[in-house]
């Protein structure tokens, strides 16, 4: 294994995370014995405790009559097992700021993957006692460690209960099982059955598995112990399962004065859309939509996201994009690290960075597409291309605007230059049926009819025939203009026919 | 004064109006003799903004325009709609080439479609923009009319009602429809009142425009027509 290839993991564990959620919804509470109550086998028991009430001869699994009669003005709250989720799912979040590779683990802990990003933040070191300080802001109190394997940083963070605990790198399996030779059992994060019996045979320390022969182990007490040990020494690997999807191209930088300003924010991303296309272009991939993610210094994060019509990995064109909405990003007391990830990516192969829109065009073309569709919606971008169907609603499809164009479009119908996505209900009259109009009535304005043409009969294809066909009369009313009326349903019809407006010629 | 002295004088005044490029500039025929001769250099400037004012017929005259613009220049066409009812079967009775029509669809506000007009213009991909606006002042009209001319895009504005300002444009049009010429039984060919309200370097008039499968035909006030196809009667 190279050193330089090795994974780095660290993990955040909140040992009073439960309670110190309680006290921030009820601040008074900081001051008392608290604890969080559940109902186990018919028993009210304690499944957390704060830290004055560990002081005072608490303990988790406590029966609440027996803690009550040790503390007696013992606070209780019932455990809400979704709100601390929900809270540490949050914290996922906002570790964000430090890797995408951010992720739950067992325990009110998360794991972050910092692999090649802890020397943006000055280094492990520097990287834990800013994560720590920053959390202990929040009213939390984390523990942290780093180390190769996930399963050594949560055995590491136990075993030593420190705000920084740094394993360094290990060279060999030898290396790693010293390291964690000395660790108590419990922080090899077993079930708690498996613990209880490994327990009772005397076994203390992770160290004390070593000299067991694995098949053994394995027969005995099921795949657990083994498992976990070899993933805590790196046997095998253990991918941390991230709270988003982690994109697959992506830049940040940390910045060492908060970014207040729009100019700030611009020269970041610019760098930052630099270092992720050289990244894109070296997968041979382009960018369809991109995320800007302004990590701020009070923990919030504002995020901007474009997309393209076109997978992209120019830094100019994606500049722009970003340029317009970055007014959207407010600094508030200022912004410390900016990311930018390629959310989404297709594949973009060298020949295809010189296209040429059917008719001339060019780049400059879907630069001023993506403008466009960023504002108002790529949905709103259509190049009109014709579509087998009868109904004149159906006819024309929107296609994307950089596909190929397909199909002819029908010659010789009659068809207006405006088409109401709604027809419009029109009373009209006719004097014989199967005739056009005499006039008809729109707005409580009436059009007297100075000529027509029709009908021409229009009807769904068959599998849509959930409507009666419809009879289309090209009018022109006395002033010259052009309206395109259809009627549904036939005279001496159970129903009376209806007359419709849906359209207008030039 | 000989006919070269005139040519220059009539350049000096062009470069005074502004209307960009002298002698030389390129411009569209409408290929209808009695417009074709009130318009500078014989045709539509390109590069520039003009207004298209009126009813469908409007929407008309500008797919006829740009039908002619396509065979001469290749680049797409960007059309900005308010709504969301631009007909493209509709539109290609007036020659118009869908294939390489470009619509979005939905800009109802002025501001965005001010944006987006001049997005478009800045661009330089394309040969010619309609924008579906109501009413663009001067500031913003003068801006348009920068950005066409250093883009080489031709723009329309094409909107219901010629209100206020907008006094920078190269042209305005008025576009009517009129009852059509009859034509045996039934609806007859689109008819349109065409009036030239302003142009920068041609003069003011107004035609009867008659579209036929043939194309379009020009006829003056005073009932001089060009040329017409033999089977058009005239009424009156």
């Amino acid at each position: 294994m190279k050193k330089g290839h090795k994974k780095r993991i660290m993990n955040v564990w909140f040992p009073w995370l439960v309670s110190e959620r309680l006290v921030r919804r009820e601040p008074e509470l900081a001051k008392q014995v608290l604890a969080a109550i559940e109902e186990r086998r018919g028993r009210l028991v304690l499944a957390a405790v704060n830290r004055r009430a560990l002081h005072g001869g608490l303990k988790t699994g406590m029966v609440l009559a027996d803690a009550r009669a040790v503390q007696p003005t013992l606070q209780t709250r019932f455990v809400n097992a979704a709100a601390d989720r929900a809270a540490l799912v949050r914290l996922a979040n906002w570790a964000t700021r430090y890797t995408p590779w951010a992720g739950l683990a067992e325990g009110d802990s998360l794991f972050l993957d910092i692999s090649g990003c802890a020397h943006l933040f000055g280094g492990e070191e520097a990287l834990a006692a800013d994560l720590t300080a920053r959390l202990k802001g929040f009213g939390l109190t984390p523990l942290t460690a780093i180390a190769d394997t996930p399963g050594a940083a949560w055995a590491a963070c136990r075993a030593r209960q420190r705000e920084a605990t740094i394993l360094q790198p290990f060279d060999s399996l030898t290396d790693a099982m010293t390291a964690l030779k000395e660790f108590p059992l419990p922080t090899l994060r077993l079930s708690g059955d498996t613990l209880d019996s490994l327990t009772s045979f005397g076994l203390r320390t992770i160290g004390a598995l070593y000299p067991l022969e694995r098949r053994a182990l394995a027969e005995r007490f099921a795949a657990e112990p083994v498992r976990r040990l070899d993933q805590a020494l790196g046997v095998v690997d253990e991918p941390i399962s991230p709270i988003a999807p982690v994109p697959a191209h992506e830049a940040r930088v940390a910045c060492l004065e908060p970014l207040i300003t729009r100019e700030g924010i611009e020269t970041g991303l610019r760098t930052l859309l630099d270092q992720l296309c050289r990244s894109l272009t070296q997968s041979g991939e382009g960018a369809r939509q991109l995320t800007l993610a302004c990590h701020r210094v009070d923990g919030t994060t504002a995020r901007i996201r474009v997309g393209t019509s076109r997978p992209s990995r120019w830094v100019e064109p994606l500049f722009r994009l970003f340029a317009e909405k970055l007014d959207e990003v407010d600094p508030g007391f200022g912004i410390e690290v900016v990311a930018v990830s390629a959310t989404r990516v297709e594949a973009l192969k060298p020949a295809q960075e010189n296209w040429q829109v059917k008719g001339g065009g060019g780049a400059g073309l879907a630069e001023l597409v993506d403008r466009l569709g960023n504002r108002f919606g790529f949905g709103r971008i259509a190049r009109p291309a014709p579509r087998q169907s009868w109904l004149p609603e159906r006819a024309v499809e929107d296609a994307a605007p950089f596909a190929e164009a397909s199909g002819e479009w029908p010659a010789g119908r009659e068809r207006p230059l405006r088409l109401l996505t709604v027809p419009e209900p029109v009373e009209a009259m006719a004097l014989v049926p199967d005739d056009p109009p005499m006039q008809f009535t729109r707005h409580g304005k009436s059009y007297r009819v100075k000529a027509a043409d029709g009908p021409e009969r229009l009807e769904g294809e068959w599998w849509l025939k959930d409507e009666s066909p419809r009879d289309y009369y090209q009018i022109e009313d006395d002033e010259g203009r052009r309206y395109w009326l259809y009627r549904q349903g036939l005279y001496g019809g159970g129903e009376k026919p209806r007359w419709f407006l849906h359209g207008v010629f030039a | 004064m000989n006919s070269s002295a005139v040519a220059v004088l009539r350049d000096r005044i062009r470069r005074i109006e502004g209307v960009g490029q002298a002698a030389g500039h390129p411009v569209l025929p409408l290929g209808m003799t009695p417009i074709d001769r009130a318009l500078p250099e014989g045709g539509l400037p390109l590069a520039g903004v003009h207004e298209v004012r009126g009813d469908g017929a409007a929407t008309g005259f500008c797919a006829a325009l740009l039908a002619r613009l396509q065979d001469m220049d290749g680049r797409p066409v960007l059309w900005l709609e308010r709504g969301n009812d631009l007909y493209m079967p509709g539109l290609t009775r007036f020659g118009l080439k869908p294939g390489a029509v470009l619509t979005v669809s939905g800009i109802s506000r002025d501001t965005d479609m001010l944006w987006a007009i001049e997005e478009a213009l800045n661009c330089g991909a394309l040969s010619a923009v309609v924008g579906e606006i109501r009413a663009a002042d001067f500031t913003a009209s003068r801006r348009l009319q920068l950005a066409a001319e250093m883009g080489g895009v031709t723009c329309l504005l094409l909107g219901e009602t010629a209100r206020g300002g907008a006094a920078t444009a190269l042209s305005r049009w008025q576009v009517t429809s009129m009852p059509s010429l009859p034509d045996g039984a039934g609806v007859g060919w689109p008819c349109w009142r065409v009036e030239l309200v302003r142009c920068r370097g041609g003069r003011p008039a107004a035609w009867t425009v008659v579209w036929s499968p043939k194309g379009w035909t020009a006829i003056t006030e005073a009932g001089e027509v060009e040329i017409l196809p033999d089977d058009i009667r005239i009424a009156g």
